[in-house]
């Protein structure tokens, strides 16, 4: 279970300090996702690198984060770095944008797996070409794994990056935007994961898209930094008693990406 | 950098090879005071007597037409030879030839150390930017670059040679008659000081770049993605940063050449290397122009294609360049 | 707030240093007689040490060095200013004209800045230097060859992003000439670059006619900080150990060129916030 409490993040900029977060609160169960919905610059993807510890320099978090009753929050980098790849797992959106241009994919699953104990190249190779398959790269495992991050469409990108993060084991899973700007089939890939692989963890989405948070069990609202709703999927969706919610749903799209 | 960019950058790289030997030709014919003397070398064309005149004259071809002097003197770059000079009573590609070596000794193995020194220290220190570590090493640059190469050179001489006495005052080898393996030592020891004097005076610039490249790799996302993976630090650098800042590093492998063959010129005049330094510095106070001018011209010539060099092995080691584009 | 105050500090610290150094050789340059304790070229007993009557001992024909120094600094001085400014002119023309044209001739001009870019500093200023006098002007214009082409090709680079700029292409539409285009309103967009490059041309200039000065190309009539090293080199400086004379004139280059490190990255500071505010995720 992971436990947020009075999350801040301030950032320091040359003139100026500005607060990114505030007062952030939440509760995340296994099996129980959350869905962070709000508009851009909302500061939803610096949440999630909050909870990481992945803020950029000028960035300052306080507050209490809490992952099965043990605090990760200001933990020492090496322990949470040791934690990252392993307990941690982050989806980042477009996938395409977060993988390294000089690797293979291959190279990319090797750090990984490697990263949770797996030391045999051939079970590497296995292991990897399962996990694909299990996002749905079935097919053309193979040839992913041989090709660079560039000469991937957008849709194998993000199946890609999905793969990665079911090599893991984790408590926590953190996913950014998944089914954002790809096509349907590859959102499907993921909401499939949802129900299956991730069941065990505390998966935390930010998401646009109403019809994917629909499919989970809580939902919170970002507002400028703030939470301006947090409750049940069904009652934030349905019946919000937030005028700010009410409009941001109205205008979220219900089916995949904007038209 | 795509391969159409290559072949830009090749036919540049021809049209101003071609133009340095153009300017070669034309520049003693066409500056101010007697073509001759530009040619051979003499500050005083009136120190050497009429038959010797007429003979140069005739030798030069000056007695020709531009076109065919040009024809003519393409003919003889192409097979070596960079015109005669006074003062050494030879051929300039002679002289060249027996100096450049030397003039290679101390700059090529500082070419590299410098370029190692900063890829690692810069790529170090634009990791952690900002951190201690960072900003203890760019200040050290910065107070190494504002300070010119000949002082560099003069101190270090007086400090670890005159006063110290650790290092020879100068030269490639001792007067002592060596062979082998003990002369091998005695070049390295006194390869030493103008080695260094170079490396500090060319590291900085490559430091703050590396540093500078490295810095904004790291706010790249797929560093925050390796980074969300747990990978270790170590990882993250060899695997992740190296790779990408190898670009820029190799392109500034080729630009720096120059520089240090810049920087040479004065180190080995303090060091009394008799390289192409010397010659240039020689060549100075005798007026000799065709050794400055075929020095110049070496110069160039070698910086062009290590430029070149740099930007084909830039092609070839980036994967979007090499491979098709993505579906 | 701590690491923003500290930061800004350090700031104000070094441009406060670099522009007193500035001052002082400014002064030195503008009335030398004001700070030269002695007369440059009264003999005094040669090679002496460093005593308070000689700040800096005396060189080789008794001359007081600091007192040489303080007649010299007009001359570097000079020589690198009109130098960076003839650069600062011709760069920022040619610039302007190579981002402006189209075709061909934007990139013939293109190539001809990237050549003498290509082409190392020293040597060709030794080639062209050799074959003038040896004057003033004549080293004054052999720097300027060299220096132009830095600040040509971050005014070609900011011509080229203007020329798309919308505001530019409007133009075009209204009917105004190229030229009016080009120097009514493309110009002023690029003195900001121009004026930052302006401050490290006078810094390479200097360097370069002290160099220059060193290895005997420089001016053979009036002394400069690097003419002053050359003598000390050639006339027993280190075989005397005379290393006041030798080394002081270096030491002050290496000043100045701190105080226009400083100088430039407060300048570069202050343009990079008027160029816009940052990111988050910086």
């Amino acid at each position: 279970m992971l436990q947020v409490e009075n999350l801040n993040v301030k950032a320091e900029f040359d003139r100026y300090e500005g607060d990114i977060l505030q007062d952030i609160s939440f509760c995340v169960c296994q099996g129980q996702p959350l869905a962070i919905i709000g508009e851009s610059g909302s500061g939803k993807t610096m949440c999630a690198l909050a909870l990481l510890g992945l803020l950029p320099s000028n960035c300052v978090a306080s507050g209490s984060v809490k992952l099965d009753g043990k605090e990760i929050l200001g933990l020492k980098e090496r322990r949470l770095n040791a934690m990252r790849g392993c307990e941690l797992a982050y989806i980042p959106q477009s996938g395409a944008e977060f993988l390294n241009p000089a690797l293979k994919i291959s190279s990319h699953f090797y750090e990984t797996l490697k990263k949770s104990g797996i030391k045999d190249r051939r079970s590497r190779r296995e292991i990897a070409l399962q996990k694909l398959s299990q996002a749905g790269l079935a097919d053309v495992g193979e040839e992913v794994l041989a090709k660079y991050p560039h000469q991937l469409s957008g849709g194998q990108a993000q199946r890609t990056v999905l793969a990665l993060s079911l090599c893991q084991n984790a408590r926590l899973i953190i996913a950014d935007e998944p089914t954002k700007g790809i096509d349907s089939e590859t959102a499907q890939c993921f909401e499939r994961c949802m129900d299956t692989a991730f069941k065990e963890s505390c998966l935390i989405i930010i998401t646009h898209d109403v019809r994917l948070a629909a499919k989970c069990h809580s939902v919170a609202v970002i507002k400028d930094g703030r939470i301006v709703e947090y409750g049940a999927a069904g009652e934030v969706l349905s019946a919000p008693s937030n005028e700010y919610t009410k409009s941001l749903i109205a205008a979220m799209p219900k089916d995949g990406d904007y038209a | 950098m795509s391969v159409k960019r290559f072949f830009k950058t090749a036919i540049f790289s021809v049209l101003a090879l071609a133009a340095v030997l153009a300017v070669n030709f034309f520049l003693p014919r066409l500056m101010p005071g007697d073509p001759l003397g530009h040619l051979i070398g003499a500050d005083d064309v009136g120190a050497i007597s009429q038959e010797q005149y007429d003979e140069y004259y005739k030798m030069l071809n000056l007695d020709k037409p531009m076109g065919e002097q040009f024809a003519q003197y393409l003919k003889e770059i192409f097979s070596g030879k960079m015109g005669y000079s006074i003062h050494y009573g030879r051929d300039v590609a002679d002289v060249i030839g027996e100096k450049l070596p030397r003039t290679l000794q101390v700059a090529l193995p500082a070419w590299i150390i410098s370029a190692l020194l900063a890829f690692f220290w810069g790529t170090l220190a634009g990791y952690k930017k900002h951190r201690a570590f960072d900003r203890i090493s760019t200040g050290a640059m910065v107070a190494a670059d504002t300070v010119p190469t000949f002082l560099m050179a003069m101190l270090l001489l007086i400090v670890f040679s005159y006063e110290l006495g650790w290092f020879p005052f100068g030269a490639l080898n001792s007067a002592a008659d060596l062979d082998g393996a003990s002369m091998f030592a005695d070049r390295l020891y006194h390869l030493v000081l103008p080695v260094l004097t170079l490396v500090i005076a060319s590291t900085p610039k490559k430091f703050i770049l590396m540093r500078n490249v490295t810095a904004k790799a790291v706010g790249e996302k797929y560093i925050i993605y390796a980074k969300a993976r747990g990978l270790s630090d170590m990882s993250v650098l060899c695997r992740h940063i190296f790779p990408n800042v190898g670009q820029p590093f190799i392109s500034m492998l080729g630009t720096s050449f120059g520089k240090i063959l810049s920087g040479s010129i004065v180190v080995e005049m303090i060091f009394s290397i008799d390289g192409m330094g010397m010659l240039v510095s020689r060549g100075i106070t005798d007026m000799d122009f065709p050794v400055l001018q075929a020095a110049l011209m070496t110069i160039a010539f070698a910086v062009i294609i290590s430029n070149l060099a740099a930007d084909a092995i830039c092609i070839l080691l980036d994967p979007k360049q090499r491979l098709e584009e993505g579906a | 707030m701590k690491k923003r105050t500290a930061k800004k500090a350090f700031q104000i610290l070094s441009l406060s240093i670099g522009v007193a150094i500035l001052l002082i050789f400014l002064l030195f340059a503008i009335a030398p007689k004001a700070f030269a304790p002695c007369d440059p070229k009264h003999s005094y007993e040669a090679f002496l040490g460093i005593s308070v009557e000689h700040i800096l001992g005396t060189n080789n024909l008794g001359y007081d060095i600091f007192s040489e120094l303080v007649y010299a600094t007009r001359s570097t001085l000079l020589a690198g200013l009109l130098a960076a400014l003839i650069s600062l002119v011709t760069g920022t023309l040619i610039g302007l004209l190579s981002g402006y044209a189209k075709g061909v001739v934007g990139e013939a001009m293109n190539g001809v800045i990237n050549f003498f870019l290509l082409i190392p500093m020293l040597p060709l200023a030794i080639v062209i230097g050799a074959y003038l006098d040896g004057g003033f002007m004549d080293i004054v214009l052999t720097i300027s060859l060299i220096g132009w082409c830095s600040t040509a090709r971050a005014v070609r680079a900011k011509t080229i992003k203007l020329k798309s700029a919308p505001f530019i292409k409007i133009m075009r539409g209204l009917g105004y000439s190229r030229a009016r285009i080009l120097f009514c309103h493309i110009l002023p967009n690029v003195l900001d670059v121009a004026a930052a490059k302006f401050i490290t041309t006078v810094a390479s200039c200097i360097l370069l006619e002290a160099t220059l000065g060193f290895l005997g190309v420089g001016s053979k009539v009036e002394l400069s900080w690097g003419v002053m090293i050359n003598y000390a080199y050639r006339f027993g400086g280190l075989a005397r150990g005379a290393y006041n004379w030798l080394l002081a004139p270096g030491v002050c280059i290496t000043l100045l060129e701190l105080a226009f490190y400083f100088i430039g990255s407060f300048a570069e500071g202050r343009l990079s916030v008027v160029k816009g505010g940052r990111s988050v995720l910086e």
